[in-house]
């Protein structure tokens, strides 16, 4: 299934509060929509995120958004490429 | 004659199951396995004396998914050479049942019965006075394998048997014993010891005492059961208890015959505790390899981690402590962490034990909201994550706590207890650190990590992989034991000490303390000879040992003080006594811990069942703060369990539960789910309900492929059930559960019919909760999932709400099911109700949304006008939405509605289909392509109809768009048919055929038309071709 990347970006610092609005109006329109949540990325500013899927395309991404009233910047589909683990610091 | 001889060679075999299980052979304690439920299935099938079914044998131990008849098979083979001797078989199995058979096997407890169903007033003195010897403790002491719940509640309920034959036992033998009341006392001072709380017990204590002249021990005893019943069960003591004490009247002084026994402290000082030897004695090998380790890890060589292996006492922690203390002499940083055998519920417990090392500035800011998650004294904790970036927070948290110095030892303790989430967790710093300057060095007990399979599971994979060396440590040697011993005192018998402790270092300790102290006799053994150390203790160390070793090993004082009731000044005594007297040693920052786990055990034991029961109850009760404190709420179902608490026990499994959930410990919350099972079991109806379902409920979102099924039937029954009772809400939250196991596992039709379902409770109890279901029905109507049950729950919506429930919802649903059907006046109806209801507010994708839906409705039903109309206004407001395909598809219908007017619409048309495509909206590009295919075929431009169509097939299969996959499908088979391509017609036909046979609401009315009519002309056209050849 292909991976879909939301972006989003803030005015003002995001709280812990609306994050975890945001997150608990979503979990039952991705659900219903089979959306898979992978992992999400929050800028240390906290005006910035970007979250993972995997779905079926994009619209549908859009379209859980839209139905929770979640808003985002932008949602695109795109292909992972992995490294494997992080490289071994210096001492 | 050779009849006789067999019968003379058979070996004299002793087992005992009240106490300690223990199995002697001609008297001599035979070695059991160091699996505990290899134990508990010896002493299971010898208490109950029967056979028993291979299965359930394995349900009762090994309720885990990896091959639990091959851990059974195992097991038999370990109790085979213990039980079975020369001429006679006990342990007979087949293939499918097994049983134990005495054989001349003598067994205390079925002793203890028989002389019990013969009638214990018939009993000689004798007979009864051996009876009453034979409980050396309660049944299966130790032995209660809190983590199998059949076997738990099993071994519950015979020790609670045992218990009341042991008291029955004891009391026929204080009736028969009046006359001789200096003999009776030690068995009514039994009674009371195993049943402290019972006022006759102790006013038969003191009517004995003061029977035999002992006036002043009388009164003392009235003094204490006061106090027993005042401050432990708040009540007052009975009349009796007044009367006895006014009749006791003390000798004058000067007649006083008696003598008074000194204080109880003073009166039997134990020794020098077994002081810790400064240096380790013996292991040299060992240390040599840890030496090795340290210096691998020190060179960024592969390092691989140690792990400890070895007997209770062998000394593993000592050779850790001793590793630790090189690491740091060499300029290394050390954390240390232990698991609990109570902890097995905690989370990361081990893991969160050594965090506790590392000072909170060490943890770098960006780190903390995810570290914040397991350690909620950083602050706020992230949303949304997941393990892998909690672990990868975990491992760089263990880089900074190296910082600059040459190595990381993370010294991890007793695995045998570790919990799943710990397990993946070291398994994935061992990976994780790999070639950097971090080792890891662990310790187990031989045979209990057998029984823990994630424990076993990583580090056999460890070892595997060449990370994890496996070390067995051995017992000392004849001379490293006189070495030890004579550090404890330089005059005790070096060969008995070795001879009896079998090179067991704790047992060297205690046995050459106790010889030198003169206080031991040939048998003891280890837990008896720190049993007898403990019971010599005073009255100030008294008060706080049982509250301590009922916590577990390690301890906060400040807890001890929350829970046991005891004032700070007789805490602070008692405490620093016991660690004066090696019982304790303080871990810094107001923690104890027990010097090793068997005097833990030894001071536990020590307690009666009731009085732990009661203990464990007001821990229980003094830690649990309600359901949203998940981190202690491990630990009150541990205590709760114990105390017999089965209600507050689920409770705390639940929210235990979820604790490990929103830490990702999937394994542990599917362990708590069955454990809070087990003691929901045993609650009421109306209690036991809501509770189950929230146990099951633990397990919805993460099911494990097999148990799916299972939940979701357990569920369903549990629902039904919570229904007839009347219990709405419980009964409603099954039904969520199970959508969620549903929606995980694609079962769209199941998840609407349990929608359906949880709409009709939606008349019964709240509409919230039918409004909810309705949001729901709209996105499966958005999705063309299911519509039969978004049918479904639309009839349960009016006949709860109305026949025009003012729900934005109910009518964008209804709308696209009249589609569907192919009704498109009240289709339409429907929608532009919706589109009225959102174009005031600021909802404009619910508005776009319709609007595009009835753009597309007036198409199919032929008004391009209408249609072209519902676009525009859709446009418009999308421009508002930001990207998406709302407003590129509604520019697509617009050009579409234009098409036969506009020499210009198929340009544009294209431009906007393009704009759709790169906004990877796959559901309405299907509908699109499939529209204009339609278009381009009427104009006769085959090539263009056949790209579109072949696009919209694609798009809606790549969704799941049956519908479209179908129009598509007729599409491509008009298009063959119309260039004869007679194999593309007849693979079309094909599956179009098998998609009609679905049914009517697989598909919409006009995929299936335009599938019928494709049939229908393929049809005709093949009749036309045969009417010529006939």
């Amino acid at each position: 299934m292909p991976y879909l990347i939301v972006q989003y970006s803030f005015d003002t610092p995001l709280s812990d509060e609306a994050l975890r609005a945001a997150f608990d109006a979503l979990k039952p329109c991705l659900e219903v929509r089979g959306i898979r949540r992978l992992r999400s990325w929050l800028a240390d500013d906290r005006r910035r995120m970007i979250c993972e899927y995997q779905a079926t395309d994009a619209q549908t991404v859009r379209e859980a958004y839209l139905s929770a009233g979640v808003g985002y910047a932008q949602i695109w589909p795109g292909q992972l490429f992995e490294f494997g683990p992080p490289a071994h610091p210096g001492p | 004659m050779a009849r006789a001889r067999a019968k003379t060679e058979v070996e004299r075999l002793e087992i005992r199951l009240l106490g300690e299980l223990a199995v002697l052979r001609e008297g001599r304690p035979c070695p059991l396995p160091a699996s505990k439920k290899t134990r508990a299935l010896l002493a299971y099938l010898v208490a109950s004396g029967r056979a028993h079914g291979r299965e359930s044998l394995c349900e009762l131990l090994w309720e885990v998914p990896d091959d639990p008849r091959g851990s059974l098979r195992w097991s038999l083979s370990k109790l085979r050479p213990i039980l079975d001797g020369p001429g006679a078989q006990r342990l007979v199995a087949d293939r499918e049942r097994v049983a134990f058979e005495a054989n001349g096997a003598e067994v205390d407890l079925h002793c203890v019965r028989a002389l019990s169903a013969k009638g214990l007033a018939a009993a000689s003195l004798d007979e009864l006075a051996t009876a009453a010897r034979r409980f050396e403790g309660p049944f299966l002491e130790g032995l209660d394998l809190q983590n199998c719940v059949p076997f738990y509640a099993w071994c519950a309920a015979e020790r609670e048997q045992a218990r009341a034959l042991h008291l029955a036992v004891r009391r026929t033998l204080v009736a028969r014993m009046r006359a001789t009341p200096d003999l009776a006392i030690a068995h009514a001072r039994a009674l009371v010891a195993l049943d402290p709380m019972a006022e006759s017990s102790h006013l038969e204590v003191i009517r004995l005492l003061a029977a035999a002249g002992r006036t002043r021990d009388a009164l003392e005893e009235c003094d204490r059961c006061r106090s027993i019943l005042e401050e432990q069960i708040g009540t007052r003591a009975s009349p009796e208890l007044d009367r006895l004490r006014a009749s006791l009247r003390l000798p004058p002084a000067s007649e006083c015959s008696e003598p008074r026994p000194p204080p109880r402290a003073a009166a039997a000082r134990p020794g020098p505790s077994p002081a810790r030897p400064a240096a380790l004695v013996g292991r040299a090998r060992e240390l040599e390899l840890f030496d090795e380790l340290a210096r691998r890890g020190r060179e960024g060589a592969r390092a691989s981690g140690i792990v400890v292996v070895g007997d209770s006492g062998i000394g593993k922690t000592r050779l850790l402590e001793e590793f630790a203390g090189r690491v740091r002499a060499g300029g290394g940083s050390v954390l240390e962490g232990r698991a609990f055998e109570a902890e097995g519920i905690r989370p990361y417990g081990v893991w969160l034990e050594a965090l506790r090392g590392i000072p909170r500035e060490a943890v770098a800011d960006h780190l903390r909201t995810d570290l914040a998650l397991l350690l909620p004294e950083l602050g706020a904790a992230a949303v949304g994550g997941d393990r892998p970036r909690l672990f990868d927070a975990l491992l760089q948290l263990l880089r900074a706590a190296r910082g600059s110095a040459p190595l990381l030892a993370v010294l991890l303790d007793d695995l045998q207890w570790m919990d799943e989430a710990s397990a993946a967790l070291l398994h994935y710093v061992a990976r994780a650190s790999e070639g950097e300057p971090i080792v890891l060095a662990c310790a187990a007990r031989a045979g209990e990590l057998e029984d823990n399979a994630a424990a076993r599971a990583v580090v056999q994979a460890l070892e595997r992989d060449r990370r994890m060396l496996r070390l067995s440590l051995p017992p000392l040697s004849a001379a490293d034991t006189a070495l030890l011993s004579s550090q404890v005192s330089p005059d005790v018998d070096a060969e008995r000490v070795h001879a009896e402790s079998e090179g067991n270092p704790l047992f060297v300790l205690e046995l050459a303390g106790a010889l030198s102290r003169r206080e031991t006799d040939a048998s003891a053994t280890l837990g008896r000879l720190v049993r007898d150390r403990l019971g010599a203790l005073g009255d100030p160390e008294q008060a706080v040992l049982p509250w301590a070793s009922a916590l577990g090993r390690s301890f906060e004082a400040d807890t001890l003080a929350r829970v046991s009731g005891l004032s700070a000044p007789q805490l602070v005594d008692g405490l620093g006594r016991l660690e004066r007297h090696g019982v304790l040693r303080a871990t810094g920052g107001g923690g104890y811990d027990f010097a090793h786990d068997v005097v833990r055990n030894a001071a536990y034991a020590r307690m009666s069942e009731p009085r732990r029961r009661l203990v464990h109850l007001q821990i229980a009760g003094a830690l649990w703060k309600g359901p949203t404190d998940g981190k202690v709420a491990g630990e009150v179902l541990h205590h709760a369990a114990l105390a017999g608490e089965q209600e507050l026990a689920a409770r705390a499994a639940v929210a235990a539960g979820e604790y490990c959930i929103r830490l990702f410990a999937y394994a542990d919350a599917r362990d708590l789910s069955r454990r809070g099972l087990g003691h929901a079991a045993r609650l009421p109806l109306r209690q036991r309900l809501p509770l189950e379902i929230e146990l099951l409920g633990l397990r919805a979102s993460w099911p494990t492929g097999g148990e799916l099924a299972e939940i979701d039937g357990a569920l369903e029954q549990a629902g039904r059930a919570a229904e007839r009772a009347g219990l709405l809400e419980a009964a409603a939250r099954a039904l969520q559960f199970r959508l969620i196991i549903l929606y995980g596992g694609g079962d769209f039709a199941g998840a609407l019919a349990s929608a359906a379902r949880l709409a009709e409770k939606g008349r019964d109890g709240s509409s919230a909760a039918l409004r909810h279901q309705l949001g729901s029905a709209r996105c499966f109507a958005i999705l063309e999932q299911d519509m039969a049950s978004v049918a479904r729950v639309l009839e349960e919506a009016t006949r709860s709400l109305g026949p025009e429930p003012e729900a934005l919802e109910f009518y964008w649903a209804r709308g696209l099911v009249s589609r569907f059907l192919g009704d498109y006046a009240p289709a339409i109806r429907d929608l532009e109700r919706a589109a009225s209801q959102t174009s005031g507010e600021d909802r404009h994708w619910e508005y776009c949304w319709c609007a595009n839906a009835l753009s597309l409705a007036e198409l199919e039903r032929g008004d391009p006008r209408a249609a072209a109309r519902w676009a525009s206004r859709a446009e418009e407001v999308a421009r508002r939405i930001g990207e998406g395909a709302e407003r590129p598809a509604a520019a697509a219908l617009r050009a579409l509605a234009s098409m036969g007017e506009d020499p210009g619409a198929w340009a544009s048309f294209s431009r906007s289909l393009e704009a759709v495509r790169a906004a990877d909206g796959k559901g309405m590009l299907s509908c699109l392509a499939n529209l204009a295919a339609e278009r381009a075929l009427t104009e006769g431009n085959g090539r263009r109809a056949r790209e579109l169509a072949e696009e919209a097939l694609a798009a809606a299969t790549a969704v799941s768009q049956r519908s479209q996959v179908m129009v598509a499908r007729a599409l491509l088979a008009r298009q063959a048919m119309a260039r004869a391509d007679a194999r593309e017609v007849a693979a079309q036909l094909s599956e179009l055929e098998a998609a009609l046979s679905l049914g009517r609401w697989a598909a919409s009315a006009r995929a299936r038309a335009a599938a019928e009519k494709v049939r229908d002309d393929a049809a005709g056209t093949a009749a036309e071709e045969r009417a010529p050849a006939q």
